[in-house]
Protein backbone atom coordinates (compact mmCIF):
# COMPACT_ATOMS: atom_id res chain seq x y z
CA UNK A 1 0.00 0.00 0.00
CA UNK A 2 1.25 3.43 -0.87
CA UNK A 3 2.54 5.48 2.01
CA UNK A 4 1.56 8.92 0.80
CA UNK A 5 -2.10 8.25 0.04
CA UNK A 6 -4.78 10.16 1.93
CA UNK A 7 -7.68 8.45 0.25
CA UNK A 8 -9.74 7.86 -2.85
CA UNK A 9 -12.16 10.49 -4.00
CA UNK A 10 -15.17 9.95 -6.23
CA UNK A 11 -16.62 12.83 -8.16
CA UNK A 12 -20.37 13.11 -8.80
CA UNK A 13 -22.52 15.47 -10.85
CA UNK A 14 -25.65 15.35 -8.71
CA UNK A 15 -26.39 15.63 -5.03
CA UNK A 16 -28.62 12.53 -5.10
CA UNK A 17 -25.70 10.49 -6.44
CA UNK A 18 -23.53 11.72 -3.61
CA UNK A 19 -26.20 10.83 -1.08
CA UNK A 20 -26.63 7.36 -2.54
CA UNK A 21 -22.85 6.84 -2.71
CA UNK A 22 -22.42 7.92 0.90
CA UNK A 23 -25.15 5.56 2.04
CA UNK A 24 -23.62 2.75 -0.02
CA UNK A 25 -20.15 3.34 1.40
CA UNK A 26 -21.45 3.34 4.96
CA UNK A 27 -23.34 0.13 4.28
CA UNK A 28 -20.22 -1.43 2.80
CA UNK A 29 -18.53 -0.83 6.15
CA UNK A 30 -16.51 2.31 5.48
CA UNK A 31 -16.44 4.72 8.41
CA UNK A 32 -13.62 7.19 7.76
CA UNK A 33 -15.00 9.27 4.97
CA UNK A 34 -16.16 12.74 4.22
CA UNK A 35 -18.54 14.27 1.72
CA UNK A 36 -17.95 17.62 0.03
CA UNK A 37 -20.59 19.63 -1.78
CA UNK A 38 -21.13 23.20 -3.02
CA UNK A 39 -24.43 23.42 -1.14
CA UNK A 40 -26.07 21.64 1.75
CA UNK A 41 -27.34 18.17 0.90
CA UNK A 42 -30.05 16.90 3.21
CA UNK A 43 -29.23 13.57 4.76
CA UNK A 44 -25.55 13.32 3.80
CA UNK A 45 -24.34 14.04 7.33
CA UNK A 46 -26.43 11.16 8.65
CA UNK A 47 -25.40 8.95 5.72
CA UNK A 48 -21.68 9.17 6.55
CA UNK A 49 -22.42 8.36 10.17
CA UNK A 50 -22.37 11.88 11.59
CA UNK A 51 -25.53 11.57 13.64
CA UNK A 52 -24.49 13.09 16.91
CA UNK A 53 -22.76 16.36 17.58
CA UNK A 54 -21.29 17.27 20.94
CA UNK A 55 -21.67 21.01 20.40
CA UNK A 56 -24.90 21.20 22.50
CA UNK A 57 -23.09 19.60 25.44
CA UNK A 58 -20.25 22.12 25.15
CA UNK A 59 -22.81 24.95 25.01
CA UNK A 60 -24.54 23.62 28.12
CA UNK A 61 -21.26 23.41 30.02
CA UNK A 62 -20.33 26.90 28.80
CA UNK A 63 -23.68 28.24 30.00
CA UNK A 64 -23.33 26.67 33.42
CA UNK A 65 -19.79 28.01 33.82
CA UNK A 66 -21.11 31.43 32.75
CA UNK A 67 -23.93 31.37 35.29
CA UNK A 68 -21.62 30.33 38.13
CA UNK A 69 -18.99 32.91 37.11
CA UNK A 70 -21.55 35.72 36.77
CA UNK A 71 -23.23 35.02 40.07
CA UNK A 72 -19.96 34.29 41.86
CA UNK A 73 -18.37 37.48 40.63
CA UNK A 74 -21.24 39.58 41.96
CA UNK A 75 -21.46 37.66 45.21
CA UNK A 76 -17.74 38.05 45.82
CA UNK A 77 -17.66 41.77 45.07
CA UNK A 78 -20.92 42.72 46.82
CA UNK A 79 -20.74 40.47 49.86
CA UNK A 80 -17.05 39.63 50.47
CA UNK A 81 -14.70 42.06 48.86
CA UNK A 82 -16.49 45.39 49.09
CA UNK A 83 -19.70 45.21 51.16
CA UNK A 84 -21.79 48.28 50.51
CA UNK A 85 -25.17 49.14 51.99
CA UNK A 86 -27.49 49.95 49.08
CA UNK A 87 -30.86 51.27 50.22
CA UNK A 88 -30.81 49.08 53.32
CA UNK A 89 -31.03 45.90 51.28
CA UNK A 90 -29.21 42.75 52.31
CA UNK A 91 -25.68 42.46 50.94
CA UNK A 92 -26.63 39.22 49.25
CA UNK A 93 -29.55 40.66 47.22
CA UNK A 94 -30.02 37.85 44.73
CA UNK A 95 -32.71 39.50 42.56
CA UNK A 96 -30.25 42.21 41.59
CA UNK A 97 -27.70 39.55 40.58
CA UNK A 98 -30.01 37.74 38.17
CA UNK A 99 -29.73 39.97 35.05
CA UNK A 100 -25.91 39.83 35.06
CA UNK A 101 -25.99 36.11 35.74
CA UNK A 102 -28.34 35.69 32.79
CA UNK A 103 -26.14 37.76 30.49
CA UNK A 104 -23.03 35.82 31.53
CA UNK A 105 -24.84 32.56 30.84
CA UNK A 106 -25.74 33.70 27.34
CA UNK A 107 -22.28 35.14 26.67
CA UNK A 108 -20.36 32.06 27.82
CA UNK A 109 -22.77 29.72 26.04
CA UNK A 110 -22.34 31.67 22.80
CA UNK A 111 -18.55 31.62 23.09
CA UNK A 112 -18.64 27.92 23.92
CA UNK A 113 -20.77 27.32 20.81
CA UNK A 114 -18.39 29.23 18.55
CA UNK A 115 -15.13 27.90 19.99
CA UNK A 116 -16.51 24.39 20.48
CA UNK A 117 -17.73 24.25 16.89
CA UNK A 118 -14.38 25.47 15.52
CA UNK A 119 -12.38 23.11 17.74
CA UNK A 120 -14.45 20.04 16.86
CA UNK A 121 -14.18 20.88 13.16
CA UNK A 122 -10.41 21.30 13.70
CA UNK A 123 -10.62 24.82 12.36
CA UNK A 124 -8.79 26.91 11.41
CA UNK A 125 -7.00 24.32 9.31
CA UNK A 126 -4.37 25.75 6.93
CA UNK A 127 -3.60 22.42 5.23
CA UNK A 128 -5.91 19.65 4.08
CA UNK A 129 -4.86 16.88 1.66
CA UNK A 130 -8.05 17.01 -0.41
CA UNK A 131 -6.83 20.26 -1.96
CA UNK A 132 -3.94 18.34 -3.54
CA UNK A 133 -6.43 17.12 -6.11
CA UNK A 134 -6.81 19.84 -8.74
CA UNK A 135 -10.39 18.85 -9.58
CA UNK A 136 -11.43 19.40 -5.98
CA UNK A 137 -11.84 23.14 -6.58
CA UNK A 138 -15.16 22.19 -8.27
CA UNK A 139 -16.46 21.16 -4.83
CA UNK A 140 -17.34 24.79 -4.28
CA UNK A 141 -18.94 25.14 -7.72
CA UNK A 142 -20.73 22.29 -9.44
CA UNK A 143 -19.43 18.93 -8.29
CA UNK A 144 -20.09 16.60 -5.35
CA UNK A 145 -17.26 14.56 -3.83
CA UNK A 146 -17.07 11.56 -1.56
CA UNK A 147 -13.64 10.79 -0.13
CA UNK A 148 -12.93 7.41 1.46
CA UNK A 149 -9.86 7.79 3.62
CA UNK A 150 -6.90 5.42 3.55
CA UNK A 151 -6.77 5.23 7.33
CA UNK A 152 -10.01 3.25 7.32
CA UNK A 153 -9.43 -0.42 8.20
CA UNK A 154 -11.58 -1.46 5.23
CA UNK A 155 -9.48 0.59 2.84
CA UNK A 156 -7.62 -1.20 0.10
CA UNK A 157 -6.52 0.66 -3.01
CA UNK A 158 -7.77 -1.99 -5.42
CA UNK A 159 -11.02 -3.09 -3.86
CA UNK A 160 -11.98 0.41 -2.74
CA UNK A 161 -11.44 1.71 -6.24
CA UNK A 162 -13.63 -1.12 -7.53
CA UNK A 163 -16.28 -0.25 -5.01
CA UNK A 164 -16.27 3.44 -5.94
CA UNK A 165 -16.50 2.57 -9.62
CA UNK A 166 -19.62 0.56 -8.89
CA UNK A 167 -21.25 3.76 -7.65
CA UNK A 168 -21.01 5.30 -11.10
CA UNK A 169 -18.95 8.45 -10.49
CA UNK A 170 -17.73 10.87 -13.16
CA UNK A 171 -14.16 10.21 -12.07
CA UNK A 172 -12.07 8.78 -9.25
CA UNK A 173 -9.08 10.68 -7.93
CA UNK A 174 -6.23 9.52 -5.74
CA UNK A 175 -5.73 12.06 -3.02
CA UNK A 176 -2.11 12.44 -1.92
CA UNK A 177 -0.98 13.40 1.53
CA UNK B 1 -66.40 14.87 10.02
CA UNK B 2 -63.55 13.01 11.66
CA UNK B 3 -63.03 9.28 11.25
CA UNK B 4 -65.53 7.09 13.02
CA UNK B 5 -63.53 5.07 15.60
CA UNK B 6 -62.01 8.24 17.00
CA UNK B 7 -65.39 9.98 17.10
CA UNK B 8 -66.79 7.02 19.04
CA UNK B 9 -63.90 7.16 21.48
CA UNK B 10 -64.57 10.85 21.99
CA UNK B 11 -68.30 10.18 22.48
CA UNK B 12 -67.53 7.76 25.29
CA UNK B 13 -65.15 10.28 26.81
CA UNK B 14 -67.84 12.95 26.58
CA UNK B 15 -70.24 10.90 28.72
CA UNK B 16 -67.65 10.55 31.43
CA UNK B 17 -66.92 14.28 31.23
CA UNK B 18 -70.63 15.03 31.46
CA UNK B 19 -70.92 12.94 34.61
CA UNK B 20 -67.94 14.65 36.28
CA UNK B 21 -69.25 18.07 35.25
CA UNK B 22 -72.70 17.50 36.69
CA UNK B 23 -71.35 16.18 39.98
CA UNK B 24 -68.74 18.95 40.30
CA UNK B 25 -71.22 21.67 39.38
CA UNK B 26 -73.83 20.37 41.84
CA UNK B 27 -71.27 20.24 44.64
CA UNK B 28 -70.01 23.73 43.76
CA UNK B 29 -73.49 25.23 43.82
CA UNK B 30 -74.22 23.50 47.10
CA UNK B 31 -70.96 24.85 48.50
CA UNK B 32 -71.85 28.29 47.15
CA UNK B 33 -75.06 28.31 49.18
CA UNK B 34 -73.03 28.01 52.37
CA UNK B 35 -69.99 30.02 51.38
CA UNK B 36 -70.92 32.62 48.82
CA UNK B 37 -67.61 34.52 48.78
CA UNK B 38 -65.51 31.37 48.36
CA UNK B 39 -67.75 30.22 45.51
CA UNK B 40 -67.01 33.33 43.48
CA UNK B 41 -63.32 33.37 44.38
CA UNK B 42 -62.91 29.80 43.16
CA UNK B 43 -65.06 30.57 40.16
CA UNK B 44 -62.94 33.48 38.94
CA UNK B 45 -59.73 31.46 39.26
CA UNK B 46 -61.20 28.47 37.41
CA UNK B 47 -62.75 30.64 34.74
CA UNK B 48 -59.47 32.47 34.09
CA UNK B 49 -57.64 29.19 33.54
CA UNK B 50 -60.09 27.84 30.95
CA UNK B 51 -60.49 31.25 29.36
CA UNK B 52 -56.70 31.41 28.97
CA UNK B 53 -56.60 28.12 27.07
CA UNK B 54 -59.09 29.41 24.50
CA UNK B 55 -57.38 32.78 24.16
CA UNK B 56 -53.98 31.15 23.80
CA UNK B 57 -55.35 28.83 21.13
CA UNK B 58 -56.63 31.84 19.21
CA UNK B 59 -53.12 33.31 19.27
CA UNK B 60 -51.56 30.03 18.13
CA UNK B 61 -53.80 29.87 15.07
CA UNK B 62 -53.37 33.52 14.11
CA UNK B 63 -49.61 33.31 14.57
CA UNK B 64 -49.44 30.23 12.40
CA UNK B 65 -51.43 31.84 9.61
CA UNK B 66 -48.82 34.60 9.56
CA UNK B 67 -45.71 32.45 9.82
CA UNK B 68 -46.70 29.12 8.27
CA UNK B 69 -45.03 25.86 9.25
CA UNK B 70 -45.94 22.24 9.76
CA UNK B 71 -46.06 22.55 13.56
CA UNK B 72 -49.07 24.85 13.39
CA UNK B 73 -50.80 22.90 10.67
CA UNK B 74 -50.62 19.83 12.90
CA UNK B 75 -52.31 21.53 15.85
CA UNK B 76 -54.61 23.88 13.93
CA UNK B 77 -57.78 21.81 14.24
CA UNK B 78 -57.17 21.22 17.93
CA UNK B 79 -56.57 24.93 18.49
CA UNK B 80 -59.64 25.86 16.44
CA UNK B 81 -61.81 23.64 18.59
CA UNK B 82 -60.27 25.26 21.67
CA UNK B 83 -60.93 28.84 20.59
CA UNK B 84 -64.44 27.97 19.42
CA UNK B 85 -65.17 27.49 23.12
CA UNK B 86 -64.89 31.27 23.52
CA UNK B 87 -68.66 31.93 23.26
CA UNK B 88 -69.13 29.39 26.07
CA UNK B 89 -66.39 31.12 28.07
CA UNK B 90 -68.18 34.44 27.53
CA UNK B 91 -71.48 33.03 28.82
CA UNK B 92 -69.66 31.50 31.77
CA UNK B 93 -68.52 34.99 32.74
CA UNK B 94 -72.11 35.87 33.73
CA UNK B 95 -71.91 34.37 37.25
CA UNK B 96 -68.96 36.67 37.98
CA UNK B 97 -71.34 39.60 37.58
CA UNK B 98 -73.40 38.30 40.50
CA UNK B 99 -70.30 38.15 42.63
CA UNK B 100 -68.84 41.53 41.73
CA UNK B 101 -68.96 42.83 45.28
CA UNK B 102 -67.47 39.64 46.67
CA UNK B 103 -64.58 39.76 44.22
CA UNK B 104 -63.75 43.36 43.36
CA UNK B 105 -63.22 45.75 46.28
CA UNK B 106 -63.77 48.79 44.04
CA UNK B 107 -67.32 47.69 43.22
CA UNK B 108 -68.47 47.79 46.86
CA UNK B 109 -70.69 50.63 47.97
CA UNK B 110 -68.07 52.11 50.31
CA UNK B 111 -65.31 52.03 47.70
CA UNK B 112 -66.02 55.56 46.55
CA UNK B 113 -64.90 56.78 49.97
CA UNK B 114 -61.56 55.00 49.86
CA UNK B 115 -59.16 57.80 49.23
CA UNK B 116 -56.63 55.93 47.14
CA UNK B 117 -59.26 54.65 44.70
CA UNK B 118 -61.33 57.80 44.13
CA UNK B 119 -59.54 58.80 40.94
CA UNK B 120 -59.77 55.22 39.64
CA UNK B 121 -63.54 55.24 39.87
CA UNK B 122 -63.95 56.69 36.39
CA UNK B 123 -62.54 53.44 35.02
CA UNK B 124 -63.30 50.94 37.75
CA UNK B 125 -67.08 51.02 38.01
CA UNK B 126 -69.46 48.15 37.41
CA UNK B 127 -71.35 49.32 34.29
CA UNK B 128 -68.15 50.23 32.46
CA UNK B 129 -66.52 46.97 33.61
CA UNK B 130 -69.39 44.92 32.19
CA UNK B 131 -69.44 46.89 28.94
CA UNK B 132 -65.69 46.39 28.51
CA UNK B 133 -65.85 42.66 29.06
CA UNK B 134 -68.68 42.39 26.53
CA UNK B 135 -66.55 44.39 24.13
CA UNK B 136 -63.49 42.10 24.52
CA UNK B 137 -65.60 39.04 23.88
CA UNK B 138 -67.38 40.61 20.91
CA UNK B 139 -63.97 41.12 19.31
CA UNK B 140 -62.36 37.77 20.08
CA UNK B 141 -65.50 35.78 19.24
CA UNK B 142 -65.85 37.57 15.90
CA UNK B 143 -62.24 36.75 15.09
CA UNK B 144 -62.72 33.14 16.20
CA UNK B 145 -65.80 32.60 14.06
CA UNK B 146 -64.21 34.21 10.99
CA UNK B 147 -60.99 32.20 11.38
CA UNK B 148 -62.96 29.01 11.66
CA UNK B 149 -65.13 29.78 8.64
CA UNK B 150 -62.34 30.99 6.38
CA UNK B 151 -60.11 28.11 7.41
CA UNK B 152 -62.83 25.76 6.11
CA UNK B 153 -63.11 27.72 2.89
CA UNK B 154 -59.34 27.44 2.46
CA UNK B 155 -59.61 23.68 2.84
CA UNK B 156 -62.31 23.62 0.22
CA UNK B 157 -59.94 25.28 -2.21
CA UNK B 158 -60.94 28.94 -2.01
CA UNK B 159 -57.84 30.63 -3.45
CA UNK B 160 -58.60 33.97 -1.80
CA UNK B 161 -59.01 32.51 1.69
CA UNK B 162 -55.29 32.40 2.64
CA UNK B 163 -54.96 36.12 2.02
CA UNK B 164 -58.08 36.92 4.05
CA UNK B 165 -56.80 34.72 6.86
CA UNK B 166 -53.42 36.45 6.92
CA UNK B 167 -54.96 39.93 7.02
CA UNK B 168 -57.36 38.91 9.79
CA UNK B 169 -54.53 37.27 11.75
CA UNK B 170 -52.25 40.29 11.48
CA UNK B 171 -54.88 42.73 12.67
CA UNK B 172 -56.33 40.18 15.06
CA UNK B 173 -53.13 39.72 17.00
CA UNK B 174 -52.96 43.47 17.61
CA UNK B 175 -56.61 43.56 18.70
CA UNK B 176 -56.01 40.59 20.97
CA UNK B 177 -53.11 42.32 22.72
CA UNK B 178 -55.14 45.51 23.16
CA UNK B 179 -58.08 43.54 24.55
CA UNK B 180 -55.89 41.58 26.95
CA UNK B 181 -54.20 44.75 28.11
CA UNK B 182 -57.49 45.95 29.50
CA UNK B 183 -58.91 42.51 30.31
CA UNK B 184 -55.95 41.56 32.49
CA UNK B 185 -56.37 44.88 34.29
CA UNK B 186 -60.08 44.30 34.82
CA UNK B 187 -60.18 40.61 35.64
CA UNK B 188 -57.00 40.18 37.67
CA UNK B 189 -55.17 43.39 38.51
CA UNK B 190 -58.25 45.22 39.78
CA UNK B 191 -58.72 42.55 42.47
CA UNK B 192 -56.16 44.67 44.31
CA UNK B 193 -57.02 48.14 42.96
CA UNK B 194 -54.16 49.94 44.70
CA UNK B 195 -51.61 47.93 42.72
CA UNK B 196 -50.67 48.24 39.08
CA UNK B 197 -47.96 46.99 36.77
CA UNK B 198 -47.70 47.86 33.10
CA UNK B 199 -45.90 44.63 32.21
CA UNK B 200 -48.57 42.49 33.85
CA UNK B 201 -50.46 42.03 30.59
CA UNK B 202 -47.38 40.38 29.08
CA UNK B 203 -47.09 37.98 31.99
CA UNK B 204 -50.81 37.27 31.60
CA UNK B 205 -50.59 36.63 27.83
CA UNK B 206 -47.42 34.53 28.16
CA UNK B 207 -49.33 32.30 30.59
CA UNK B 208 -52.27 31.95 28.22
CA UNK B 209 -50.11 31.11 25.23
CA UNK B 210 -47.92 28.68 27.18
CA UNK B 211 -50.91 26.79 28.58
CA UNK B 212 -52.64 26.55 25.21
CA UNK B 213 -49.49 25.46 23.37
CA UNK B 214 -48.72 22.84 26.03
CA UNK B 215 -52.25 21.46 25.93
CA UNK B 216 -52.28 21.30 22.13
CA UNK B 217 -48.90 19.54 22.11
CA UNK B 218 -50.03 17.01 24.69
CA UNK B 219 -53.27 16.37 22.79
CA UNK B 220 -51.48 16.02 19.45
CA UNK B 221 -49.13 13.47 20.98
CA UNK B 222 -52.03 11.63 22.58
CA UNK B 223 -54.10 11.63 19.40
CA UNK B 224 -51.29 10.39 17.19
CA UNK B 225 -50.24 7.75 19.70
CA UNK B 226 -53.37 6.31 21.24
CA UNK B 227 -56.11 6.67 18.69
CA UNK B 228 -57.01 5.08 15.43
CA UNK B 229 -55.38 7.80 13.37
CA UNK B 230 -54.01 6.61 10.10
CA UNK B 231 -51.54 9.43 9.70
CA UNK B 232 -48.45 9.91 11.75
CA UNK B 233 -46.90 13.18 12.78
CA UNK B 234 -43.18 13.47 11.94
CA UNK B 235 -40.82 13.79 14.89
CA UNK B 236 -39.75 17.17 13.54
CA UNK B 237 -43.18 18.65 14.34
CA UNK B 238 -42.83 17.59 17.96
CA UNK B 239 -39.28 18.92 17.97
CA UNK B 240 -40.58 22.31 16.78
CA UNK B 241 -43.40 22.34 19.33
CA UNK B 242 -40.93 21.40 22.05
CA UNK B 243 -38.64 24.25 21.01
CA UNK B 244 -41.58 26.67 21.11
CA UNK B 245 -42.51 25.44 24.58
CA UNK B 246 -38.91 25.91 25.68
CA UNK B 247 -38.87 29.44 24.29
CA UNK B 248 -42.12 30.31 26.02
CA UNK B 249 -41.29 28.94 29.47
CA UNK B 250 -38.20 31.15 29.21
CA UNK B 251 -40.30 34.08 28.00
CA UNK B 252 -42.76 33.61 30.86
CA UNK B 253 -40.08 33.63 33.55
CA UNK B 254 -38.32 36.50 31.78
CA UNK B 255 -41.32 38.84 31.90
CA UNK B 256 -42.42 37.60 35.32
CA UNK B 257 -38.99 38.28 36.74
CA UNK B 258 -38.80 41.65 34.94
CA UNK B 259 -41.94 42.73 36.78
CA UNK B 260 -40.61 41.43 40.08
CA UNK B 261 -37.15 43.00 39.71
CA UNK B 262 -38.49 46.47 38.96
CA UNK B 263 -40.92 46.38 41.88
CA UNK B 264 -38.34 44.86 44.22
CA UNK B 265 -35.79 47.54 43.28
CA UNK B 266 -38.30 50.38 43.70
CA UNK B 267 -39.47 48.97 47.04
CA UNK B 268 -42.52 51.27 47.22
CA UNK B 269 -45.30 50.29 49.65
CA UNK B 270 -48.22 50.24 47.21
CA UNK B 271 -46.21 48.33 44.60
CA UNK B 272 -44.69 45.65 46.83
CA UNK B 273 -48.02 44.83 48.52
CA UNK B 274 -48.90 42.53 45.61
CA UNK B 275 -45.73 40.50 46.12
CA UNK B 276 -46.02 40.58 49.91
CA UNK B 277 -49.45 38.98 49.60
CA UNK B 278 -47.95 36.32 47.37
CA UNK B 279 -44.74 35.54 49.21
CA UNK B 280 -45.79 35.15 52.83
CA UNK B 281 -48.14 33.12 55.00
CA UNK B 282 -47.62 29.96 52.94
CA UNK B 283 -48.04 31.55 49.52
CA UNK B 284 -44.24 31.49 49.08
CA UNK B 285 -44.46 27.71 48.69
CA UNK B 286 -47.05 28.11 45.95
CA UNK B 287 -44.69 30.56 44.26
CA UNK B 288 -41.86 28.06 44.58
CA UNK B 289 -43.95 25.24 43.11
CA UNK B 290 -44.95 27.57 40.29
CA UNK B 291 -41.35 28.55 39.51
CA UNK B 292 -40.26 24.91 39.53
CA UNK B 293 -43.16 23.54 37.53
CA UNK B 294 -43.60 26.31 34.99
CA UNK B 295 -39.94 27.13 34.49
CA UNK B 296 -37.08 25.15 36.03
CA UNK B 297 -38.32 21.60 35.48
CA UNK B 298 -39.74 22.03 31.94
CA UNK B 299 -36.72 24.17 31.02
CA UNK B 300 -34.24 21.51 32.09
CA UNK B 301 -36.22 18.70 30.44
CA UNK B 302 -36.83 20.57 27.19
CA UNK B 303 -33.10 21.18 26.70
CA UNK B 304 -32.84 17.58 25.60
CA UNK B 305 -33.28 17.06 21.89
CA UNK B 306 -34.32 13.46 22.46
CA UNK B 307 -37.11 14.47 24.83
CA UNK B 308 -38.53 16.92 22.31
CA UNK B 309 -38.64 14.30 19.56
CA UNK B 310 -40.14 11.63 21.80
CA UNK B 311 -43.94 11.84 21.73
CA UNK B 312 -44.88 10.54 25.13
CA UNK B 313 -42.02 12.29 26.94
CA UNK B 314 -42.94 15.61 25.33
CA UNK B 315 -46.59 14.96 26.20
CA UNK B 316 -45.63 14.44 29.84
CA UNK B 317 -43.67 17.70 29.93
CA UNK B 318 -46.59 19.49 28.26
CA UNK B 319 -49.04 18.08 30.78
CA UNK B 320 -46.78 19.35 33.56
CA UNK B 321 -46.89 22.85 32.04
CA UNK B 322 -50.70 22.77 31.79
CA UNK B 323 -50.95 21.77 35.46
CA UNK B 324 -48.40 24.45 36.37
CA UNK B 325 -50.60 26.97 34.62
CA UNK B 326 -53.46 26.10 36.98
CA UNK B 327 -51.11 26.91 39.86
CA UNK B 328 -50.13 30.07 37.98
CA UNK B 329 -53.72 31.30 37.81
CA UNK B 330 -54.33 30.32 41.42
CA UNK B 331 -51.25 32.23 42.58
CA UNK B 332 -52.31 35.32 40.61
CA UNK B 333 -55.88 35.37 41.92
CA UNK B 334 -56.31 33.61 45.27
CA UNK B 335 -53.83 35.67 47.38
CA UNK B 336 -55.93 38.76 46.58
CA UNK B 337 -58.70 37.25 48.72
CA UNK B 338 -56.50 35.64 51.36
CA UNK B 339 -53.46 37.93 51.59
CA UNK B 340 -52.46 36.88 55.09
CA UNK B 341 -52.49 33.12 54.91
CA UNK B 342 -52.40 30.39 52.29
CA UNK B 343 -55.87 29.08 51.61
CA UNK B 344 -57.12 26.45 49.24
CA UNK B 345 -60.73 25.30 49.27
CA UNK B 346 -62.34 22.14 47.91
CA UNK B 347 -64.50 24.39 45.75
CA UNK B 348 -61.33 25.51 43.91
CA UNK B 349 -61.02 21.98 42.60
CA UNK B 350 -64.73 21.36 42.12
CA UNK B 351 -65.28 24.50 40.07
CA UNK B 352 -62.10 23.91 38.07
CA UNK B 353 -63.54 20.51 37.13
CA UNK B 354 -67.04 21.84 36.49
CA UNK B 355 -65.89 24.61 34.18
CA UNK B 356 -63.35 22.26 32.63
CA UNK B 357 -66.12 19.82 31.85
CA UNK B 358 -68.15 22.46 30.09
CA UNK B 359 -65.09 23.69 28.22
CA UNK B 360 -64.14 20.16 27.18
CA UNK B 361 -67.69 19.56 26.01
CA UNK B 362 -67.50 22.54 23.69
CA UNK B 363 -63.98 21.55 22.62
CA UNK B 364 -64.94 18.00 21.70
CA UNK B 365 -68.14 19.20 20.02
CA UNK B 366 -66.14 21.37 17.61
CA UNK B 367 -63.31 18.85 17.27
CA UNK B 368 -65.66 16.17 16.00
CA UNK B 369 -67.09 18.35 13.26
CA UNK B 370 -63.98 18.37 11.07
CA UNK B 371 -61.08 16.08 10.13
CA UNK B 372 -58.24 16.33 12.60
CA UNK B 373 -55.78 17.60 10.02
CA UNK B 374 -56.45 20.48 7.65
CA UNK B 375 -55.93 19.06 4.20
CA UNK B 376 -55.35 22.25 2.35
CA UNK B 377 -53.69 21.71 -1.00
CA UNK B 378 -52.45 25.25 -1.23
CA UNK B 379 -50.63 24.98 2.07
CA UNK B 380 -49.46 21.47 1.42
CA UNK B 381 -47.48 22.89 -1.48
CA UNK B 382 -46.23 25.88 0.46
CA UNK B 383 -45.05 23.86 3.43
CA UNK B 384 -43.51 21.13 1.32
Amino acid sequence: MRQNLYGLMAEFAKSEELLRAAQGAYQAGYRKMDAYSPSQVDGVAEAIGFTKTRVPLVVLIGGIIGAVTGYGMQYYSAVRDYPLNVGGRPLHSWPAFVPITFEFTVLFAAFAALIGMLAMNRLPNPYHPVFNTPEFRLASQTRFFLCLEASDTQFDLQSTRHFLESLGPLAIHEVEL
Amino acid sequence: MMDLPLALQLNRFQYRVLFVTVVAAALSILGGVFNRAQFFESYLFAWLFWCGLSMGALVIVMMQFLTGGMWGLAIRRLSEAAFMALPVIAVLFLPVLFGMQDLFPWSRADAIHTHAWVHKHAYLNTPFFVARTMFYFAIVITMAVLLRRWSRQQDEGDVLAPRRLRILSGGGLILYVLCMNFASTDWVMSLEPEWYSTIFVTVFMAGQFLAALALMTALLAAFSEHTSLRWSIPAKVFHDLGNMLLAFVIFWIYVSFSQFLVIWSGNLPKEISWYLHRSAGGWQWVALVLMLSQFFIPFALLLSRAAKRHKSRLAAISALIVLANIVNNFWLVAPAFHPKRFSVHWMDFAELLALGGIWSGAFIFFLKRRPLLPLSQAEGVRDG
